[in-house]
């Protein structure tokens, strides 16, 4: 995926100003930066959810996005809530399989008859991965999907989330605030700053599975400089 | 099962304790004035209701009113639900605005007055109490719509969900809590204006015309016992409304 000279502004406040950008396919890109500086707005441009200047060239139309709030519709289960993106891309009888598939991979196949509002926020979050791994996409956008949970279920929803990017990688825009959460998933990091200059740019070789805690200690240290 | 208890009783004894305070006022007043003709007292009204409902004369014109009152339901929500569909374009909401104002704004009594020279007896009532539940349910379900969480808007239109399942499983499910409670309070208020304006347009066979009669003989009593009748409809109808309101919204 590419984004050549990509210019958007909201009235005086310039977000980006020829901003280009490349991402590997099938790799993982975190964008950090402080706030306000187009992290989320670049996500909103990829996804076509913003109008914009420039261009993005893009593998496929089809794009999953992990919201930070779940945005499930609360009157649908989480079945059909899985079900509802689903409809315009299988065929009625492949549906079924592919929805079971996936929520056993997220552990809720017990779950699957439950409303938004009986879920804790943490299954919520698993719908959301859920229903973004069972659209067949060629993108997937996050947009801090990890900010609302507690560290210890964070850390589950992190490995929920490796488990199905392992058996099915996509190219992979993760926006957030969290370095640590950056370390945790991304192939590649950048920090960007408001008008779309790229402070900092990192491409971790080890994969993030085979990760410690403590690896990368000095490129760490050299975003939270910039940060 | 306590608890439970304790939860449903307030919806049984809060409701009661209003009517019995209702009825032992009427009871106060009647024996107070104490003439039939002026209060009637709870037994002699209740006592003519029961012979009203013996004839077939009050089922014909209940049924009457019902109809009308369906009917002009019916076309005041199916109206409000397209324009206010097509009210969430700005130039649309725009263009019909001073539209929705005028005719709200219009006396209840002028429209009355205008579609009885206008129209036949029959069918004005249905037109009145259109003219007055449009604007109401119109600026309801108008506001429903408005308020589709659009963060839900966008992710149906990041995963190219199909216009009609956004229609079905989205915008519609979001809307209906509010306008099922719109359409509740215009129901009622449906009844009473179509029953106005059989009373003015002198609408043969109808729980208007009968009330207007009951009062040229000072028959205070039957007039009562009519009025009892619409509550009851309306009351019903109300109910009909929340009950369709417990089928759609299932998952509140």
């Amino acid at each position: 995926m590419k984004l050549v000279s990509v210019s958007k502004s909201y009235g005086d406040n310039i977000v980006f100003e020829n901003f280009s950008l490349d991402v590997e396919e099938n790799k993982i890109l975190a964008v950090l930066g402080a706030s306000g500086c187009g992290k989320t707005t670049l996500l909103n441009i990829v996804s076509g959810l913003t109008d914009y200047q420039g261009k993005v060239e893009k593998a496929g139309d089809r794009i999953s996005y992990i919201f930070q709030n779940k945005r499930l519709l609360p009157n649908l289960t989480v079945y059909k809530n899985v079900e509802y993106v689903l409809k315009n891309v299988y065929p009625k009888d492949k549906i079924p399989s592919v929805i079971d598939e996936v929520l056993h991979k997220v552990e809720l196949c017990e779950s699957r008859n439950l409303y938004p509002s009986e879920l804790s926020g943490g299954m919520g979050q698993r719908v959301s991965l859920a229903r973004a791994f069972a659209y067949p996409s060629e993108i997937l956008l996050m947009d801090e999907p990890f900010k609302a949970l507690d560290v210890s279920l964070k850390k589950r929803i992190i490995g929920v989330f490796n488990a199905l990017y392992e058996n099915d990688r996509r190219t992979t825009l993760f926006v957030t605030h969290d370095i640590e959460e950056a370390f945790a998933l991304a192939d590649r990091i950048i920090v960007l700053r408001k008008g779309g200059a790229i402070l900092c740019d990192v491409s971790l070789s080890v994969p993030a599975k085979d990760r410690g805690y403590a690896d990368f200690s000095d490129i760490k240290k050299l975003i939270y400089d910039v940060l | 099962m306590k608890k439970k208890l304790s939860k449903v009783l307030p919806d049984i004894i809060y409701p009661f304790a209003a009517i019995a305070i209702i009825v032992a006022l009427w009871a106060i007043f009647a024996a107070v004035v104490d003439m039939e003709l002026i209060v009637p007292s709870i037994g002699a009204t209740f006592r003519k209701l029961g012979s009203l409902l013996g004839g077939t004369a009050f089922y014909r014109a209940a049924g009457n009113t019902l109809l009308r009152t369906l009917a002009s339901f019916a076309i005041g929500a199916l109206s409000a639900l397209a324009l206010s569909l097509v009210s969430l374009n700005k130039a649309v909401f725009k263009f019909l605005s001073p539209v929705i104002k005028i005719v709200r704004s219009v006396p209840t009594m002028s429209v009355i007055l205008l579609t009885v020279i206008w129209m036949e007896p029959a069918t004005s009532p249905i037109f009145v109490a259109f003219l007055i539940n449009f604007p109401i349910m119109y600026s309801g379900f108008f506001s429903a719509f408005s308020g589709v969480d659009k963060d839900l808007v966008a992710m149906s239109d990041v995963y190219g969900v199909k216009a009609k399942d956004k229609i079905f499983s989205l915008y519609l499910p979001s809307v209906a809590p509010a306008v099922f409670d719109c359409m509740q309070s215009a129901i009622g208020l449906t009844v009473k204006i179509v029953i106005s304006a059989e009373v003015i347009a002198q609408t043969r066979y109808s729980m208007g015309i009968a009330m207007q009669t009951a009062r040229g003989y000072l028959e205070t009593a039957e007039l009562l016992a009519w009025t009892l009748a619409a509550v009851i409809l309306s009351y019903l109808l109300e109910l009909a409304v929340f009950f369709l309101k417990k089928v759609f919204v299932r998952w509140k």
